[in-house]
């Protein structure tokens, strides 16, 4: 069964960032398949994004001419879709784009994994993780081939403690001991995710397993954490591709500024 | 990649929502209530052979022939909103009014005009304290499928994000007008870019432009160069007789809504 990866438009767009590198670094692997529906998110068109100086596009022979804020790419040898969104969910639309987006598409597409990628600069107490070892990335998974009765099991699979400020789910995700956190809070998008496609009973039944990577960041120049992010990946989908070298699209010059992020520290001053 | 909107606060980047609801449900998983599109009454395509679609700000551009304009049909959109509207945008954004409307219920109409024989026009006004996102995504939907008849579709638009008048077009970007075409990291947002996203989406052939401007959504300022250009554009589709009338009057309604960008507009001379 294939697997799609879900980059969420999140703190620093570290997971859009993460898709690009993926994307453009193997574009000879990866084919653009089609736009997806983008009613829920943000109005944005682009032009083709590409890599200076590289002899393969990702979208050679695909007769487009813009980009549009939702993309779908696939590649056969890895069995692997990819979603580009490049603009954010539209609120109070984050459910309806689960539910009439998302679920539709995992059940086209008949996908056995779906790998989350999302990032944050605050994590609430309530879910940071008691370990000592902690990264600054979690790693979490909710194995659904263990779900017989989607019915009665997803109900103590979503339980939540309303003990605390925001509610949390501890149960839904199994965090790895090294993860920053321990559980989701039920504002979170991935959150709503899981319980839409748990909701969707054709999608579900697809589905064998939810895995969630958040990286922990500061807002600023994220290109370093998107390669970090990425270097994440094979950990947890085995037939992620390696990436050897990493090709960062001309969409990103300028964006940052045209000077290199700083790496030293003299007379107070980052130089 | 669309990494920032036109204002520059110190939220997270990714947060690019209107400030138009104060949704305090986080963690409502209960899906929301779309506002609701519909075409007044239907259109019969086969008059036409065009249809211009464009925002509000490039009405002057058409302004005589929209006067003896005769309206088909028209869009509305209505949506509910929690009747908070004075609360309903930050400081910092341009503040246009104290709008303390207590309305529970939005209607927003868009004509479909006859402008010529031949051929149709849609002008959206946008307007980012006021009309949601959501809406002009319904309504270029809408337009996208009015499209699937066999009409030239001249698309003119505006952005914040590039420095000149930039050529749009699907299956191709021809050199049509002999302009330059976008260039990473250039992009659109707002009813511009919906509206495209939809026509590509559904494979509608359309051709257009793109002009800079700047300020936001519904509030856009273009610079006189920028008029000046799209003034030579539009002559020719604007079908006229007399070009120096034609110029004349695009450059005073440009000033006369507040368009226009410069020390002429903001000064007494």
């Amino acid at each position: 069964m294939d697997s799609l990866l879900l980059p969420l438009v999140s703190t620093g767009n570290v997971p859009q960032l993460a898709t690009d590198l993926i994307l453009h670094s193997l574009s000879s692997e990866f084919q653009f398949v089609r736009e997806l529906d983008s009613l829920y998110l943000f109005p944005f068109a682009g032009p083709l994004d590409y890599v200076k100086g590289s002899e393969t596009s990702l979208y050679e022979k695909t007769g487009q001419t813009f980009t549009t804020p939702l993309e779908l790419f696939y590649s056969s040898k890895s069995k692997l879709y990819i979603i580009q969104q490049r603009s954010p969910i539209l609120q109070p639309f984050e459910n309806t784009f689960c539910k009439e987006v998302i679920a539709p598409l995992l059940e086209e597409l008949q996908i056995g994994q779906l790998l989350v990628l999302d990032a944050t600069d605050n994590i609430d107490e309530s879910i940071i993780s008691r370990q000592l070892r902690k990264s600054a990335y979690s790693i979490g998974t909710c194995d659904l081939s263990q779900i017989t009765d989607i019915a009665s099991e997803f109900e103590e699979k979503l339980q939540i403690n309303d003990q605390t400020s925001q509610s949390v789910n501890k149960t839904l995700f199994k965090f790895s001991d090294t993860s920053f956190q321990s559980g989701v809070c039920t504002a979170q998008f991935v959150y709503k995710l899981c319980y839409h496609l748990l909701h969707t009973p054709k999608a579900s039944s697809l589905l064998k397993e939810i895995s969630y990577l958040n990286t922990f960041v500061q807002e600023g120049d994220n290109s370093e954490d998107a390669i970090a992010a990425c270097n994440q990946l094979p950990q947890i989908l085995s037939s992620f591709p390696r990436i050897s070298h990493y090709k960062t699209p001309v969409s990103w010059e300028g964006v940052y500024g045209v000077r290199e992020a700083p790496s030293s520290f003299e007379d107070g001053l980052y130089i | 990649m669309l990494f920032k909107q036109w204002n520059d606060f110190s939220e997270p980047r990714h947060h690019m929502d209107a400030p138009l609801e104060d949704d305090e449900d986080f963690e409502s998983l209960q899906l929301a209530t779309l506002p609701e599109v519909k075409l007044e009454q239907p259109i019969v395509f086969s008059k036409y052979k065009r249809i211009i679609i464009t925002t509000k700000v490039f009405r002057s551009l058409f302004s005589s022939k929209l006067a003896h304009a005769n309206q088909v049909s028209k869009f509305q959109i209505q949506w509910h909103t929690k009747g908070k509207d004075h609360l309903m945008y930050r400081e910092d954004f341009q503040v246009q009014e104290d709008n303390s409307s207590k309305s529970e219920s939005r209607l927003l109409e868009f004509p479909v005009e006859q402008i010529d024989s031949e051929s149709l026009f849609v002008s959206v006004a946008e307007d980012f304290l006021h009309v949601p996102p959501i809406a002009l995504n319904l309504l270029s939907k809408e337009i996208a499928k009015l499209c699937a008849a066999p009409l030239d579709i001249l698309l003119i638009g505006s952005s914040d994000r590039i420095e000149e008048i930039k050529q749009v077009g699907f299956p191709t970007t021809e050199q049509r007008y002999g302009l330059p075409g976008l260039n990473p990291p250039e992009f659109l947002t707002n009813f511009t870019a919906s509206i495209m996203t939809q026509l590509i989406s559904n494979k509608v052939h359309f051709h257009g432009y793109v002009a800079p401007s700047e300020g936001p959504s519904g509030y856009e300022k273009l610079s006189m160069e920028t008029m000046d250009q799209l003034i030579d554009l539009c002559w020719s589709e604007s079908r006229g007789s007399n070009r120096e009338m034609y110029v004349k009057e695009c450059h005073r309604n440009w000033k006369l809504n507040g368009t226009a960008m410069g020390a002429q507009s903001g000064l007494y001379l």
